[in-house]
């Protein structure tokens, strides 16, 4: 009879409402070297790609190995560190499904060279063409297209602390990122946004917006979920307008210091491990392309026990059934929970999903503002443009909603399958946060 | 190479644990106050009518369920074709706080049938034949009463004065006016204290103020309910009160204003979803209450207020729920923000 007595306590609306600094005091450790890297050059098996070493190759670490797509209209990949490629062959990517894409599978050698740093001055072409050569993830068009700049200071997921990490323990680097930024795309005004609750965040923000010229600190009352910058870029493409905003993450910011400043490309990223079957949740520097199964284990967690594995974090992200890829650059998180399949009948009967009782709950907490349960009645009805005339494009995928619901509905499934009939693939927005070149 | 197999699942793989069962369970820990007033009030008769609606109430959904949710009708099986595991949400409690919120609405004296035939006709043709939890349009508790109106006037309006410890044990029950029905009839006023405290005549659950405002504090602190519904119907009653020349404190403490703006109006099925929605029906509601009380034939008006704002609920959901042209997508979030 679990769920018979509820409790006194009042049920959060979020899982971060309160806010939450769990920053590491010291700074984030390195993962050692694992013994493979796979590296994806597409998203998708029809996206064009560009491959610069083959098979046998010895390659340095921070050396070119080819292109997702082409020029102008590309982002360069990077060995994480020396060694050896082994393959060049389609493999499951890490958020793109069931079909396969090529990639490249490096093996570490045992002593370990760099290439060559490559300083902006060498570099024949503009600012934005060198962060595309130095692998940063960015989504470039929005970039220069978009009417302002932000960044997301707040962390929606409630596993994951890498933006905190960064601003606390690499604060004069992300200064210096801001103002590279500025200089690359031309934007005068950068907005930082802070959660109102994270008082110790807000007030290292405040002294770097103090510093730098045209940084502004505002703080929001909720988390922003990382799947606005999908939703701008998608809108964007499908009215032809300007979208409103551009919003980038402190860790790309902390990147793209790194690469203009320093000359070192994207291979590193800051990633949160969390879950129920991490022993101890940490956040560590990775090597891009680290298969994930590479990572879980040297995060202890054990096989047999952890039944869930997902990118990002449990509100958004995107599960997995297979841990061989390699990881993509624009994960931030990995969450392991302990899974198993409980039988029908020793499941409690409060939660399992009953009808809507109309509570109006989903309605509070949705950051879209729209009325996901109209939008849920009107997919299950088969009656697309009505689902499209109550805002299901406009849905975030947050999850705050299936997160509040007393009746257990699975409310984001529904909503992301209304999207799969009308719009496909593109309008999904869990996928296009782990798309690395976003289009 | 990975050999286990992964649960494939979509998010959010966390929730906060709240179930319909809980929200069903507050409501009746927050008239729990309101259930002790009036057992202090009108003795333990009283617990006994509440007593007879829930357990009429819960039965009776319970029967419904088996009945409509029996699948495959064999009649040599006769026992076994009813005997299904599934589907019987009786457990959620709904069916109780019906019960419950519908003997508040009665006098305390009535014969135990009442609460009965009152239950049994709130759940089987108000919420049931609608379709069960979460589909029904009329508020079952009201529903209920306002067929018991209806059908028996006469055991229905025939108040009783609070039992006073103090004032001697021979007496069992007196007649008493109501404070809405002495302001109907004779023009008397019942000063606010009394009703605060509860010590009138009047309705199980309606007499005291302040225990159905303690109720409504712990639902309003378990965000159970929200306020915008009992906000729109208190504030314009008070507001009609005002503008027509009565006293706005009586009229919101008299008779069933306050059961019905925080246990009735915040009904999540038969309220409207959005909040601007939720005021206007409290709007409405209120309105109706009050035209009801000054110029309608019966004193209170609380429950056919709220039936006909039920009635209109679907629709304010239509005019208040947001809809966007197709191809156009909303981001408020950063709109909000890069208006400014």
């Amino acid at each position: 009879m679990d769920g018979l007595w509820p409790t006194f306590m009042r049920r959060s609306r979020s899982p971060v409402s309160d806010g939450r600094t769990t920053v590491p005091a010291a700074a984030c450790a390195h993962m050692p070297v694992p013994e493979k890297v796979v590296l994806p050059l597409q998203d998708l098996p029809e996206d064009s790609c560009e491959v610069l070493v083959t098979t046998g190759e010895h390659v340095l670490a921070g050396q070119q190995i080819g292109t997702m797509g082409i020029r102008p209209h590309y982002l360069a990949v990077h060995a994480p560190f020396s060694g050896t490629v082994t393959a060049v062959e389609q493999r499951i990517h890490e958020a793109g499904g069931e079909r396969h894409v090529l990639a490249v599978e490096i093996a570490a050698a045992p002593e370990q060279k760099s290439a060559p740093a490559v300083p902006l001055s060498q570099f024949s072409g503009d600012r934005l063409m060198f962060l595309r050569d130095m692998g940063v993830p960015l989504d470039f068009d929005a970039l220069v297209t978009a009417r302002s700049l932000m960044v997301n200071c707040t962390e929606f997921e409630p596993t994951i602390s890498t933006r905190a990490a960064i601003i606390m323990n690499h604060a004069e680097a992300f200064a210096g990122g801001l103002r590279h930024l500025m200089a690359a795309t031309g934007h005068t005004e950068i907005t930082l946004l802070v959660h109102a609750a994270e008082r110790e965040l807000g007030a290292r923000l405040k002294a770097i917006a103090d510093r730098v010229r045209g940084v502004r600190l505002t703080a929001v009352a909720r988390a922003w979920p990382d799947t606005l910058q999908p939703l701008m870029s998608f809108r964007q493409r499908l009215s032809g307008q300007a979208a409103p905003a551009v919003i980038v993450g402190p860790g790309q910011v902390f990147a793209v210091y790194e690469a203009l400043e320093l000359g070192q490309p994207y291979i590193r990223q800051l990633v949160s491990i969390a879950g129920s079957a991490v022993p101890a949740p940490q956040t560590v520097w990775l090597h891009a392309g680290t298969p994930l199964v590479e990572i879980l284990r040297r995060a202890g967690v054990s096989f047999p026990f952890a039944g869930r594995v997902a990118l990002g974090g449990p509100m958004m992200g995107g599960p997995r059934y297979s841990l061989e890829a390699g990881i993509g650059k624009k994960v931030r998180g990995l969450f392991a929970a302990a899974g198993f399949i409980l039988p029908d009948e020793r499941k409690s009967r409060f939660y399992q999903s009953c009808a809507c009782i109309r509570c109006g709950k989903c309605v509070e907490v949705c950051p879209a503002g729209i009325t996901p349960i109209a939008v849920v009645e009107q997919v299950k009805f088969h009656d697309l443009n009505r689902s499209l005339e109550c805002g299901l494009l406009s849905c975030l995928e947050c999850g705050l909603c299936a997160y509040v619901c007393p009746s257990q509905l699975p409310l984001v499934e529904i909503i992301k399958l209304g999207k799969l009939q009308t719009r496909g693939r593109e309008s999904l927005l869990i996928f296009n946060i782990f798309k690395t070149l976003s289009s | 190479m990975n050999d286990n197999k992964l649960i494939v699942a979509s998010t959010p793989f966390l929730r906060n644990g709240e179930t319909a069962h809980c929200l069903m369970f507050d409501a009746l820990l927050a008239a729990l106050p309101a259930a002790l007033c009036a057992i202090y009030y009108f003795g333990l008769r009283s617990l006994a009518v509440m007593l007879a609606g829930m357990l009429a109430a819960a039965v009776t959904e319970a029967a419904v369920q088996i009945l409509f949710k029996c699948r495959s009708f064999n009649y040599r099986d006769f026992a076994f074709s009813f005997f299904t595991r599934e589907e019987i949400t009786v457990m959620d409690g709904s069916a109780v706080v019906t019960g419950l919120l519908l003997a508040f609405t009665l006098p305390p004296g009535v014969p135990l049938w009442v609460p009965i035939v009152g239950a049994v006709f709130g759940v089987v043709v108000a919420k049931h034949l609608f379709g069960g939890l979460g589909y029904n349009i009329f508020n079952p508790a009201l529903a209920g009463r306002a067929f018991l109106l209806a059908a028996w006037p006469a055991p229905m309006t025939a108040w009783q004065a609070p039992v006073c410890r103090a004032s001697g044990p021979a007496i069992d029950a007196i007649s008493s006016a109501t404070p809405l029905g002495a302001l109907a009839l004779d023009g008397q006023t019942t000063p606010l204290v009394q009703l605060l405290l509860g010590s009138v005549g009047g309705s199980l659950g309606e007499t005291s103020a302040l225990a159905l405002m303690l109720g409504a504090a712990y639902l309003l602190y378990k965000r159970t309910i929200t306020w915008h519904a009992p906000l729109g119907m208190l504030g314009t009653m008070a507001l009609l009160c005002l503008a027509l020349g009565h006293d706005p404190l009586f009229h919101l403490c008299a008779g069933g204003a306050m059961l019905g703006a925080f246990f009735m109006a915040t009904d999540p099925v038969t309220s409207p979803l959005s909040p601007a929605g939720r005021i206007i029906f409290g709007c409405g509601a209120g309105i109706i209450t009050m035209v009801i009380r000054l110029y309608g034939a019966y004193p209170e008006g609380v429950c056919y207020a709220l039936l006909i704002m039920n009635s209109l609920s679907p629709l304010i959901d239509r005019y208040t729920s947001r809809t966007v042209r197709p191809g156009e997508i909303g981001v408020p979030l950063v709109d909000t923000l890069t208006k400014k």
